[in-house]
């Protein structure tokens, strides 16, 4: 009975995150624009493009194999998947007895994987490019990523998200030092794991650029929906995780409508708040050449570092 | 909520001083001075009002005026005048500078623990992040080599006595904060026209070429 | 109105005076005889002292005991005769033509600011009012550093200021750790950061704070007096500021600091016990002997050499209070005394080099001075000899009793360090001055050194070598009776 329900929360939650994707991705778009002085897309922009690229013609390079195709698909699994381990409405995972952080860190990487992996299998220069520049940005953000998300682990004392949300639930508002240093260092990683300036830019195709747009740049029509739907999906995971662990208030303890209600305004809000602050830091940084990313990830890594150490002192 | 708000203060200037070791452009690090001063002005506030202390309450509305508005605004009108932006290659790249800032903060962390106030509650991490601060601005004066920089190391050293200052003492005497203030702008002040005759004389911010006293 | 008050006035009205712009004479006028009423006052004030009736103001935040009227007479001494001197060396500056109204302002004007900040120094009992003036002479002298506007200028008042800042900012934190430390004990308001106040309640101060806060005040106030390895600005700053203000910080800063290190010190004797600023001071006393003497031996400019020699003469006093007895805390205080009395006619004559050859580099100056400028010569050679402590002279006196207290106390190793080092640096000074003094005189195919003239300076000079070299054999009584109370402050005070 548990586990049907589980499951049946699980698809929920996918499928609700899966609907709301879109609309945060252009709704930073729009909030840049804003900023440029220029009107921006439509906030269902985003819909509309994954709609028309459902409906174009399925184009697929002649000379790859199998993980040519299955790149996109896992990838979009793996997001997916992703989705039922974290906390969203209610101060628990629809699936977090199957695991906590390491599970979700690793279906992300198996996804980045897959991508990276059939980016190379095309064979084309692009490809093979963006996938080394990915997996050396990945190399350094994901233990910096982990590092930030075993600070918070250390101070509830598991591993499990669920966990972790209900305990700073219970303790209401108390602050230390290294949630601060946590947050700023997730923050960085965030912004690089969700291929933004000053990382990468998200709209450029010039080859001097490009890193995440080079991997799927073999990509067309459904294969290309999946991977942009996938893309937005992460981005709205990341966002909720830093919702997680430092401003959980206001989740919902029970599963009353009224109270889920209120966890929908209050996610809606804080999500809100934390892309403005990602649109902020889009437009007040220019793009770092590729060399230099490592070092912001390695200001990241420092602060987690950081962020953990604080806690023993 | 007081508790609350110190340590978000305390450990935002501790971010600030982390990034401007990361920090290669100019602007941004003077910014981040700014930034930090007014972190420092909070928390003065924030004991003031809790304390009831009201000269703090005077030392903080300096802070803000003086370090967190006009010495960034002096230091950037100088960098404007001279022209030249962004930091050159320091000592120590930013990865191994930020390992060794790392362990700083841990040493004073480490330090900070034998005061008075014990081992836990605010002060413990007031101090802690003041040592640390201190020990990353000494570290920055070492290793950079930009005139602006090696001013801004000393600038935020200042800011970690000061926290120092208000964080365990809850403040001096105002005349004598009022003094050290004067001083520190004064300081700055001169700082600034020595840059310019610098830049003036040798065509660079880079004191490392300001080496032709020797033994 | 009080006197103490009135001593520090005359320096500031002078310095303002001499800020305006006005004809040179008055302004020269001004500057010597405002630093002479300071001197005069200096002399009253610690008469007053002397007379058990101690001066204080503002709610003793100013206060004279034994060390502060010693300290405050020295600085009055060495400000007259560094103002008369001044006068001398600008005239001949003048002459050259190298003296803008607008540096001619600056120097009447930060010469005696700088003297009162000095004064400042000395009398201050509230521990935050003795930082704020320590940072005023850092500040008023970093504008005396670039007259000459050099690069090498530059380059010696960037470090200057830049350390001496570095130095004032541990020394602050210092000030608020030991304030931190005797945090409900103090009371409240501008009475609490008393240096009284602090030894009144000394035992009760907590030790691991106060430890911590004497560490960053030793290193900090340490650096302003020039002690190792906090000592790089020193000979950059010596050699590129106009001797007269050289003499300033060599004697009146170097005093002003040392009786910083002092204070702190005699704080730390009271709340934890002898051994731990001793020590300190002891390893830093030593450090600083031994580094100067390198140095000495590989050195390439006049001023510098005299600055290194400096460093050893702090280092000595340094050492004389860190050996923690009370004839090495007479042998330090006598030291400062004779150091006083003695070391400004070693500027004044190798200023008088400097300025006749138009550069303090040895390569300029080497090869028989002796017959070019056969006053000036003859005068550092003197200087030369009392400064690295040649009996019959004081500072040979005073050494001797240093090396008593160590070899009879027991720091018996440290102190044959001390005494190897002070053997090696007499050798190598006297090297140096010989190379520059003795010899056959060398021919100068382009810009020849002027010809000497016995101008004020010179006069100046002549009459600062005749007191030190009376001050061997006599020292007025009234003179020894504050060295007597300043030992009594720095060693009885338990």
């Amino acid at each position: 009975m548990d586990t049907v329900l589980a499951f049946g929360a699980a698809l929920l939650q996918a499928g609700g995150m899966l609907a709301v994707a879109p609309l945060l991705k252009t709704a930073i778009k729009k909030m840049k624009a804003r900023l440029q002085n220029r009107k921006g897309p439509p906030l269902l922009q985003g819909y509309y493009d994954l709609l028309k690229l459902l409906r174009k013609e399925l184009v697929r390079s002649q000379t790859a194999s199998w993980i040519y195709v299955a790149g996109p698909r896992v990838y979009f699994a793996a997001a997916l998947a992703a989705t039922t381990l974290v906390p969203v409405l209610y101060a628990g995972a629809p699936l977090e007895a199957a695991g906590g952080i390491l599970l979700l860190v690793g279906t992300l990487a198996l996804g980045r994987f897959a991508l990276a992996t059939a980016a190379l299998d095309t064979g084309s220069p692009f490809g093979g490019m963006g996938a080394s520049r990915d997996m050396t940005i990945a190399a350094l953000a994901e233990p910096a990523l982990m590092l930030g998300l075993f600070a918070s682990a250390l101070a509830a004392g598991s591993l499990s998200l669920g966990v972790m949300v209900r305990g700073l639930l219970q303790q209401g508002l108390s602050f230390h030092p290294s949630d601060l240093l946590a947050f700023a260092g997730l923050f960085i990683i965030v912004i690089a794991e969700t291929g933004r300036i000053p990382v990468d830019n998200p709209a450029t195709h010039l080859e001097l650029t490009m890193i995440h747009e080079a991997m799927v740049l073999e990509y067309a029509g459904p294969d290309l929906a999946l991977v942009e739907w996938a893309s937005a999906l992460k981005e709205l995971l990341y966002l909720t995780l830093l919702v997680d662990l430092f401003l959980p208030a206001g989740m919902a303890t029970s599963v009353a409508p009224v109270a889920l209600l209120v966890a929908l305004l209050a996610w809606a809000g804080k999500i809100f708040l934390l892309a403005i602050l990602v649109t902020i830091a889009e437009s007040t940084n220019a793009k770092l050449r590729l060399f230099r990313v490592p070092e912001l990830v390695s200001v990241s890594l420092g602060l987690a570092f950081l962020a953990l150490a604080i806690r023993f002192l | 909520m007081t508790v609350n708000v110190l340590i978000l203060c305390a450990a935002g200037m501790l971010v600030t001083a982390l990034l401007m070791v990361g920090q290669k452009a100019l602007f941004t690090a003077i910014r981040l001075y700014g930034a930090q001063s007014l972190l420092l002005a909070i928390v003065a506030a924030t004991i003031a009002i809790s304390e009831g202390r009201h000269e703090l309450l005077v030392t903080a509305v300096l802070t803000v005026t003086l370090k967190a508005i006009l010495i960034p605004w002096f230091l950037m009108r100088t960098v404007d005048r001279i022209g030249i932006h962004r930091e050159i290659e320091p000592f120590l790249n930013v990865p191994a500078s930020l390992l060794i800032c790392l362990g700083l903060t841990v040493i004073g962390y480490r330090v900070s623990t034998g005061f008075q106030e014990g081992a836990e509650g605010v002060s413990h991490h007031l101090i802690g992040v003041a040592l640390s601060i201190l020990l990353i601005g000494l570290f920055l004066m070492v290793t950079r080599r930009k005139a602006i920089t090696q001013i801004l190391a000393l600038l935020t050293v200042e800011n970690a006595v000061f926290l120092v200052a208000v964080g365990v003492t809850s403040g001096m005497p105002l005349i004598v904060e009022l003094g050290i203030s004067f001083d520190v702008i004064l300081a700055v002040l001169i700082l600034g026209i020595l840059v310019h005759r610098i830049v003036d004389r040798f065509e660079s911010m880079d004191v490392s070429r300001l080496s032709n006293l020797k033994g | 109105m009080n006197v103490l008050v009135w001593t520090l006035v005359a320096p500031l009205v002078t310095a303002a005076i001499g800020g305006l712009p006005g004809p040179r004479r008055l302004k020269e006028a001004t500057l010597v005889s405002g630093l002479a009423v300071t001197f005069l006052l200096c002399i009253t004030t610690a008469r007053q002292f002397l007379e058990a009736r101690p001066p204080s103001a503002f709610a003793d935040a100013l206060r004279v005991d034994g060390l502060s009227a010693l300290v405050l007479v020295l600085c009055g001494f060495v400000g007259l005769l560094s103002g008369t001197y001044g006068v001398g060396y600008l005239r001949r500056n003048e002459a050259r033509g190298l003296v803008t109204p607008r540096l001619r302002r600056e120097f009447y004007g930060l010469i005696p600011a700088y003297v009162f900040a000095m004064l400042l120094v000395s009398v201050s009992n509230n521990l935050g009012l003795l930082w704020i003036a320590v940072e005023l002479t850092t500040l008023a002298s970093v504008f005396l550093i670039t007259f000459h506007d050099r690069d090498t200028s530059l380059e010696a008042a960037w470090k200057f200021l830049v350390l001496g800042s570095l130095g004032l900012a541990f020394a602050l934190l210092g000030t608020v750790l030991m304030f931190a430390a005797g945090r409900g004990d103090l009371g409240e308001g501008m009475a609490a950061l008393h240096w009284t106040r602090f030894m009144e309640v000394a035992p009760k101060l907590h030790p691991f704070t106060l430890r911590l806060g004497v560490v960053f005040a030793l290193i900090g106030y340490g650096t302003k007096a020039g002690l190792a390895p906090m000592h790089t600005w020193k000979p950059d700053a010596y050699r590129e500021a106009p001797s007269p203000a050289v003499v300033l910080m060599a004697v009146g800063m170097l005093n002003g600091a040392l009786y910083c290190v002092l204070r702190v010190h005699l704080i730390s004797k009271a709340a934890l016990g002898p051994e731990f600023s001793s020590g300190l001071l002891l390893t830093l006393g030593l450090l600083s002997v031994v580094i100067a003497t390198p140095f000495i031996l590989i050195q390439w400019n006049l001023k510098r050499l005299l600055a290194y020699s400096s460093i050893e003469h702090v280092g000595i006093m340094a050492v004389g209070v860190g050996l923690g007895a009370e004839a090495g805390a007479f042998g330090a205080l006598l030291h400062m005394t004779y150091h006083s009395l003695a070391k400004p006619v070693a500027f004044f004559s190798a200023g008088t080099l400097g300025q006749l050859h138009r550069s303090s580099d040895f390569d300029r100056i080497r090869g028989g001075t002796f017959s070019r400028a056969p006053i000036a010569s003859s005068l550092f050679v003197l200087s030369a000899v009392i400064i690295t402590g040649s009996p019959p002279f004081g500072l040979f006196f005073s050494e001797m009793t240093i090396l008593k207290a160590g070899f009879f106390g027991s720091h018996v190793t440290a102190t044959s360090v001390f005494l190897v080092a002070l053997v090696v640096l007499f050798c190598g000074f006297a090297y140096q001055v010989g190379h520059l003094v003795l010899g056959s005189p060398r021919e100068f195919t382009e810009d020849a050194p002027d010809p000497e003239k016995f101008d004020l300076g010179m006069a100046t000079a002549v009459v600062a070598a005749v007191i030190a070299v009376v001050s061997a054999f006599y020292l007025p009584g009234p003179l020894i009776a504050l060295i007597r109370a300043a030992t009594e402050v720095v060693w009885g005070s338990l």
